[in-house]
């Protein structure tokens, strides 16, 4: 008896430091919960709820918005545009980010962190200024490249785009926009790697490139998975590059490249919130699928 | 009173006598927000000037984003303008739709011989119905610039005919001269080719407007077409945007011949940009195809004014939409050619008087060539310039003719007018 109390006792005491903490760790998390409702639950709630409305009268009209989205005759070409956009980018980010990477790790520590950083610089910049800056990379008579389009035969910034393609260009910027921090990040799993694994294959006799594909690539898989949820969900989203290619002139303009173009232009040229909310939630179910469909495909949060 | 100390309670007496003071300067003063660009500052500081019951409160927004912050604060319900300026005729059907319904009908309220007095046809973007939704702050109509020293030592007549202009250019560009008469990759001189031929590229039916007329297959659409296939090729026609690098080095080193453009062309591009000496610019009627009894010119730009419908002091707004567009002083210093005739005048005297161009009387050219104002530049919900930019530009910059997009252009503007709501007609 005498016993039994001293144990309930203890558990009490457990449970009430574990209430506590779990206490502690919602009040550091609040402030984040409560930007996050406020920015990203809410409007998104907002729009779904929109999307079944006729935002004249506000009057329910069930999935007459949908049905007009899907009826663009410009989303079948958007989608394609698209899709042919984040493959390209996701494959230039996996193999160049993962690539870079273990060669940067190769190399001496303050090496590696001052590369590290040149490559992080162009993601410090906002992709607007990315954007700018690439029309004068891509236009033959001011670029610095233009050797390069002497030797395929490009002489104004028409051929660049035709030769390269909208896709290929687009994803040539968010490459370099979006690459840097990831190989930072990759620097940081790769670091905390442990020694001594590494230093058990060096005696076994693996040379670096073994080290780097049977030891070191298998141990952050997880890191490359993150990046590509999360790149596949920014590219499917892609709409700043599209949006101001065009200030290189009135040739250039694309408004209605992307999916979130569309919702845009629905938004701001008809006014029309109502399908353009509609699209903008058609366009959620695609990242969904994909990341839901990688977390459970790789047991991403499963611990080991 | 001991309670509360002496600072706060002299802030609140002060701040008291402020409200007081505000309130007393509103009840006076009616004032108005107007979403403007930079370049129209001096216009409402001139207003400002000469009526002191109305205070000002200008507000720059970029061209390309008027639309976008309309919708923005029209759905959030604050922050509207009073007076908008359009930079982009488009723009006001865009705002005066069933979803979005901003423009004030301003038809019973400026006086019929004011709407009169502006260039015939120059306020046809600004009538929807019996309505008028906007006024027109200039005109933008065609005109034919040239190079007159150049013409006169090649030993050419200017064209008075679409072609005489293609001869003209074909033998001036002949033997790899590198002189050129045009720059046709760009979206208003490609649509400004078909509708001088009185093409029908989304023109809205007569007695329909919400009915557009879309026919790329028409023997005046092919002729166009087939025009410009034939200058780029023999290299009369340069194959750039009349702004590119490129067109602007040439044409400052002496090797533009003519080219068909706006009446702001002259100010704006062929002397600040082209930088053409004194003297050498020349301007004269657009051409017109030989089976035309007179020109047709489309036109490039020439910004409306529009107000909003629920604005608090419709007077006002009023006031200042005609003060803007038909004050004579300020269309003294207008930057470009003003819609309101008689207001046109004045700014007629000073570009003459700047003895810039080839012509001591060029602006009787220009007030000439307003009578040959497209009746089809009307507002549109659909963005023409985007369309055939879509449709064809990207092809003909690497090598594809202009005869064999005609069918992508029909279908381009088919698809995008029919999402606009409008129906669509071959004739």
């Amino acid at each position: 008896m005498t016993k039994a109390t001293v144990q309930t006792k203890k558990t009490q005491g457990w449970k009430r430091s574990r209430r506590r903490e779990n206490f502690a760790s919602f009040v550091l998390l609040l402030p984040y919960l409560i930007l996050m409702m406020m920015f990203a639950v809410f409007p998104v709630l907002y729009a779904f709820g929109l999307s079944f409305f006729d935002t004249i009268d506000y009057v329910f009209w069930g999935l007459t918005n949908y049905r007009a989205a899907l009826d663009d005759y410009r989303l079948l070409p958007a989608i394609k545009n698209v899709l042919s956009f984040v493959t390209i980018w996701i494959t230039l980010m996996v193999i160049g980010v993962t690539v870079l990477s273990l060669f940067l790790d190769t190399l001496k520590e303050r090496t590696a962190t001052i590369i590290r950083t040149v490559y992080y610089i162009p993601g410090a910049i906002a992709s607007s200024a990315v954007v700018v800056l690439w029309l004068f990379l891509l236009e033959p008579q001011v670029s610095p490249f233009n050797f390069i389009f002497d030797l395929v035969g490009w002489e104004n910034r028409q051929h660049t785009f035709q030769g390269l393609g909208d896709a290929w260009i687009f994803s040539l910027m968010s490459f370099v926009a979006h690459s840097g921090g990831w190989i930072v990040v990759f620097g940081g799993a790769l670091a905390s790697l442990p020694g001594e694994v590494l230093e058990a294959a060096r005696i076994d006799g693996a040379n670096r490139f073994q080290i780097a594909m049977r030891i070191k690539l298998p141990l952050i898989y997880r890191t490359v998975v993150l990046m590509t949820i999360l790149s596949v969900s920014t590219g499917l989203q892609i709409f700043v590059e599209p949006h101001l290619i065009g200030l290189a002139g009135d040739e250039f303009v694309r408004e209605d490249w992307s999916v979130t173009q569309l919702s845009f232009f629905y938004a701001f040229n008809f006014g029309d919130f109502g399908i353009a909310a509609a699209m903008s939630v058609l366009s959620l179910i695609l990242p969904f699928l994909f990341a839901f469909t990688l977390i459970f495909a790789t047991k991403f949060y499963k611990i080991d | 009173m001991k309670l509360i100390p002496r600072k706060v309670r002299q802030s609140t007496a002060l701040v008291c006598a402020g409200l007081i003071a505000a309130s007393a300067a509103s009840a006076e003063n009616i004032k108005l927000t107007v979403w403007s660009d930079p370049v129209r500052l001096p216009i409402y500081e001139a207003f400002d000037n000469a009526r002191d019951d109305i205070d000002l409160d200008i507000v720059t927004v970029a061209h390309k984003d008027t639309v976008t912050k309309l919708q923005l604060a029209l759905q959030a319900g604050t922050s509207i303008p009073d007076v908008v300026w359009m930079a982009d005729v488009n723009y006001a059907a865009q705002i005066s739709t069933r979803r979005v319904n901003y423009l004030m009908d301003l038809s019973d309220k400026v006086s019929a011989e004011t709407v009169a007095e502006f260039y015939p046809t120059s306020n046809a973007p600004c009538e929807k119905g019996d309505k008028l939704i906007c006024l027109r702050n200039d005109v933008a109509h065609y005109v034919l610039w040239y190079n007159k020293p150049l013409m006169d030592k090649l030993g050419f007549d200017v064209p008075k005919t679409w072609e005489e202009y293609e001869k003209v250019g074909t033998a001036a560009a002949a033997n790899d001269s590198g002189i050129v008469s045009g720059a046709i990759l760009a979206n208003v001189p490609l649509l400004s080719t078909f509708l001088a031929n009185n093409c029908n590229l989304a023109v809205p039916k007569a007695d329909d407007p919400e009915t557009l007329l879309i026919n790329m297959m028409e023997p005046q659409c092919v002729e166009a077409a087939q025009m410009v296939d034939r200058m780029i090729a023999s290299g009369a026609l340069a194959l750039q945007a009349p702004f590119e690098a490129g067109f602007v080095d040439n044409a400052k080193a002496g090797k533009l011949l003519m080219i068909p453009g706006p009446t702001w062309f002259g100010e704006h591009i062929i002397k600040r940009r082209y930088e053409f000496a004194p003297g050498t610019t020349g301007v004269a009627h657009p051409p017109k195809w030989s089976h035309q009894e007179e020109p047709v010119a489309w036109s490039w730009g020439g910004g409306v004014w529009g107000g909003w419908k629920d604005t608090a002091h419709p007077d006002a707004v009023v006031d200042l939409l005609t003060f803007v567009t038909t004050d004579t002083d300020v269309a003294k210093a207008a930057v470009t050619m003003p819609a309101h005739q008689p207001a046109s005048i004045p700014w007629g005297k000073v570009v003459n008087a700047s003895g810039y161009y080839a012509d001591a009387d060029m602006f009787s050219i220009l007030l000439e060539s307003a009578s040959f104002g497209h009746p089809g530049y009307t507002s549109l919900r659909i963005d023409s310039r985007g369309l055939i930019t879509k449709a064809v530009v990207n092809d003909i910059a690497n090598g594809a003719s202009l005869e064999s997009l005609l069918p992508k252009i029909q279908e381009e503007f088919s698809n995008a007018s029919k999402l606009a709501g409008y129906k669509v007609a071959l004739e």
